[in-house]
C-alpha cells in the first residue's frame, strides 16, 4: 500500500504510511472476523504476540516524525529483501502433508497455545504446537516497530517467524498475524492521526478498496495449498522491494550523492 | 456455557460490527460530499476513528472471553495491549 500511495500517486510518505496504516487496520478487523469464527486464528499466540509488537509500534510511530522521508524509504525497501528471500527458501521446501488429525511435531511438549483447525486443502483437521513464543515475542517488537515506521502490516514479518520459528502452519499463521495486526497498526494510526497525517477522504476511499480486496483474498486463502501462497507472496514482496528501493535511490541521486 | 466456539463469535461479531459502522459513516461522508455539504469532512473522520477504535473493542471482548475461560495469563497479555492503546490515545 505505501509503494503504491509513494509512486503512483506521490503522496508524502508519512501521510501514505498514516493511511495505510488505517487500511491495515480495516482490512485486518474484515478478514479476521471471517478467520476467527473458522477458527483458524489462534487467538492466544496472537494477543501475546500483539503485547510486545503494539510496544514496538507505539514507540516507532512517536519516533517516526522526527525521520526524514528519504531514510524511512530506504529502510523500507532494505527490509524487504530478507523477508522475500526467506519465503522463497520456506517455500521451495518439500511441501511434506500433515495426515489430518496428526500434531506435527509430536516430540514437542504439549503447550497453551497449541490448536487446530479445518482445512480445506487437506479435507481435515490439522493439528500444530507451537514452539518459541518468547523469541517470536522478541521479534514481534521489531515486526511492530516497522509497522509503525514504514507503515507495513507487519504480517511481512510475522507470517515467516510464525511459520518458520514457530511451528505454525501458513494458513493459520496468516489469520493470526492479520488478526494481531490490526491491534499494532490502530496503535501507530491512531498516534498518526493525532499528528494530524492522516486525510480523512483518502482514507476512506483506500479502506473501501481494500476491504473488497481482502474479502476477494480471503476466500482463495482459504482454499489454497500452502506453498503455492508462500511463493506468491515471496514474489510480489521481491518486486516491492526492488521498485521502492529504485525510488529511495532516485531521490538520492537528486541530491547529489 | 461460555466455549470457544462463543468466544471466537463474540470476537467475529464486534470485528463486523466496527467495519460496517466504520462504512456506514464513510458512506454517509461521500452523500454529503456529493451534496456538497460541509459535514461531510467530519463523518469521515468519524469513520476512521470508529476503524481504529475496533482493535480496541476487540481487545475487551478478548479480556472479557479469556476472565470467563479462567485463562489469567491471557487475559493479563490482553489488558496489557488495551493499555497500550491507550496510552497511544492520550500521549
Amino acid at each position: 500500500m505505501v509503494p503504491f500511495l509513494v509512486l503512483a500517486l506521490k503522496i508524502p510518505i508519512h501521510q501514505a504510511v498514516a493511511v495505510s496504516l488505517v487500511a491495515i487496520a480495516a482490512a485486518s478487523s474484515a478478514v479476521a472476523s471471517v478467520n476467527v469464527e473458522r477458527g483458524l486464528t489462534n487467538m492466544r499466540l496472537g494477543i501475546v504476540f500483539e503485547t510486545t509488537m503494539a510496544l514496538g509500534s507505539v514507540l516507532s510511530a512517536l519516533a517516526a516524525g522526527f525521520m526524514p522521508a528519504r531514510a524511512v524509504q530506504l529502510m523500507f525497501a532494505l527490509s524487504l529483501f530478507p523477508v522475500s528471500f526467506m519465503m522463497f527458501m520456506k517455500g521451495r521446501r518439500a511441501f511434506v502433508a500433515a495426515k489430518p488429525g496428526m500434531p506435527e511435531e509430536s516430540c514437542a511438549a504439549a503447550g497453551r497455545f497449541d490448536a487446530s483447525f479445518f482445512d480445506p486443502a487437506l479435507k481435515g483437521e490439522r493439528a500444530y504446537r507451537v514452539r518459541n513464543v518468547l523469541s517470536g515475542s522478541v521479534v514481534s517488537f521489531f515486526s511492530g516497530c516497522l509497522s509503525g515506521l514504514l507503515g507495513l502490516g507487519g504480517g511481512i514479518v510475522q507470517v515467516p517467524v510464525m511459520t518458520l520459528m514457530c511451528g505454525v502452519p501458513m494458513k493459520a499463521a496468516a489469520a493470526t498475524s492479520n488478526f494481531m495486526i490490526g491491534v499494532s497498526a490502530a496503535a501507530s494510526a491512531f498516534v498518526y492521526f493525532k499528528k494530524g497525517y492522516v486525510l480523512p477522504e483518502l482514507a476512506a476511499v483506500i479502506v473501501i478498496g481494500v476491504l473488497f480486496g481482502s474479502f476477494l483474498g480471503i476466500h482463495a486463502l482459504y482454499r489454497a495449498r500452502s506453498e503455492k501462497i508462500q511463493m506468491v507472496f515471496s514474489v510480489i514482496t521481491l518486486l516491492v522491494a526492488v521498485k521502492m528501493l529504485m525510488k529511495a535511490m532516485e531521490a538520492g541521486r537528486l541530491v547529489g550523492w | 456455557m461460555f466455549s470457544e466456539k462463543h468466544f471466537a463469535r463474540l470476537v467475529q461479531r464486534t470485528l463486523l460490527a466496527g467495519v460496517v459502522l466504520c462504512l456506514l459513516l464513510f458512506f454517509f461522508g461521500f452523500v454529503l460530499r456529493v451534496l456538497e455539504s460541509p459535514v461531510a469532512a467530519g463523518f469521515f473522520t468519524a469513520g476512521v476513528l470508529a476503524l481504529l477504535l475496533t482493535p480496541a473493542a476487540r481487545v475487551l471482548m478478548l479480556i472479557y472471553g479469556f476472565c470467563r475461560m479462567r485463562e489469567l495469563f491471557m487475559a493479563l497479555s490482553a489488558f496489557a495491549v488495551l493499555a497500550l492503546l491507550l496510552v497511544a490515545f492520550i500521549l
